[in-house]
Formats: C-alpha cells, structure tokens, sequence
C-alpha cells in the first residue's frame, strides 16, 4: 500500500527523495520504494524518518 | 587440463595470479581515495542482496544437477575444471543482474563510473586474450573447452554486468526525471 503520507510530509518539507535519503542514509530508491509501498522500513528508519520531516510515528506510518 | 605442466606453465599461471592481486590492490586503493564517504549499503540493500544470494545459490545447484547428468550420459563438452567454473560465473551472473536490478549492488556513496571503467577494461582483456587462445588453438583441446576458453566466460560475465549496470542507471535517471 502506498505511502502517501510520508510523500506529502516530505513534499510539504519541499525535500526531493534524493535530500530524505542522504538526510537518513539510505538510497533514493529506499525512500522512492517506501512511498511506493514497496518495502517496510525497520523501525530505526522510521524513527530517522520522522525525525526528518518533524513528524510523529503515527502521523507518517499509522494506518 | 593436460596431466603434467611444465615449469614454464606453472610459473605463468603464478605470475598471472599475482598480477591479478596486484591490480586489485591497486584499484581497491584508487576506489577508496574517491570515495571519501565510506560506501555501505542500506537496510533495504542488505535484504535485497540476500535474496539475489538465495537466487544465486540456487542457480548454482541446479547448474550442477544438469551439469552431472550430462556428464553421467557420457557428453564431455569441456573439461571439469571449466565446467565448474562455468556454473560458479552463470551464478555470479544471476546474483549480480539480481542485485543490480534491486538496486543493491552498488553501495551508497559509491562511484559507478570507476565500476563501469574497470568493467571496460576487463572485457576488452578478456576479448584479447580469447582472441590469442583460438589464433594459438588452445581454446578446444581434443575437442573440448580447455582451461584456455575461461577468459572468454569472464569477458561475458563482465559484459553482462556492464549492461545490466547501464540499462539500471538508465532506469533510474528516468524515474529521478519523473520525480523531479
């Protein structure tokens, strides 16, 4: 299932996949494939996620 | 593989074995100095190149059953030593084309260009040297592939991983165009 939510944070934020992913270490295709629904992200990357774009667990990864 | 090699054979083999070394270390050295970022892979990588190892493994098993079948019913089309490193190259293959079309085979902060050179540049050898083995007539032995046609499988395996490599970045430039 997609993640809209962290797409629209990150879009919100005005970061390109590209900026999120050297934000939290990961690969553009990591965030590209989160957002997409893809791959679930461990909860470390959650966490590095959030932190990045100033939102909660909830608010970006709770259905 | 003849029974007996002479001194000369033996010495050739040690000094291409120790040329190889060499030339590794050397552009392990001329990578690391570009990359001033230490290259890693992310947790979606490592998880990824998991499966292309999986993949790989189970290329290399299946390779081996058909491999000793034929074997069995009396075809001898190159000799063992070929004939193993044949499978372990098509499993390379697989693992890598797999990594690389999951995006886990180049590492984060790492330079596909240098990769891409020495690929190249690889070939290109291989190329030669497969050239000089059918202009000698080492390539066949007794109407086998002898130990001399290996150079022509690492030409190709490379050759696979250059366009593998090449038709992924195209890929991607695409889906970052599309994204921007």
């Amino acid at each position: 299932m997609k993640n809209l939510k962290l797409k629209s944070a990150r879009a919100a934020k005005d970061m390109s996949q590209q900026a999120l992913a050297e934000a939290v270490g990961v690969s553009r295709q990591t965030i590209n494939a989160i957002e997409k629904g893809d791959y679930n992200p461990t909860i470390n990357l959650c966490i590095a996620i959030c932190k990045e774009l100033d939102k909660t667990l909830d608010e970006l990864f709770w259905e | 593989m003849s029974d007996t090699h002479s001194l000369d054979y033996t010495l050739g083999v040690i000094a291409g074995m120790l040329f190889a070394m060499i030339f590794a270390v050397i552009v392990t050295a001329v990578h690391k100095k570009r990359n001033k970022q230490k290259p890693y892979y992310d947790e979606r990588q490592q998880i990824a190149r998991g499966k292309a190892y999986e993949i790989g493994f189970f290329t290399l098993m299946f390779y081996f059953i058909v491999y000793g079948f034929v074997d069995t019913l009396g075809v001898v089309w190159c000799e063992n030593f070929v004939g193993i490193f044949i499978g372990i190259l098509i499993a390379i293959a697989v693992f890598v084309v797999t990594a690389i079309r999951k995006d886990a085979y180049i590492r984060i902060n790492e330079n596909i260009k240098s990769f891409l050179i020495l690929g190249a540049v690889i070939v290109v050898i291989e190329a030669v040297c497969t050239v000089m083995n059918f202009i000698d007539g080492t390539f066949l032995e007794n109407g086998k592939l002898s130990t001399s046609s290996i150079a022509m499988f690492v030409g190709i395996l490379w050759l696979v991983i250059l366009i593998a490599l090449l038709v992924h970045n195209r890929k991607l430039k695409k889906e970052e165009a599309v994204e921007e």
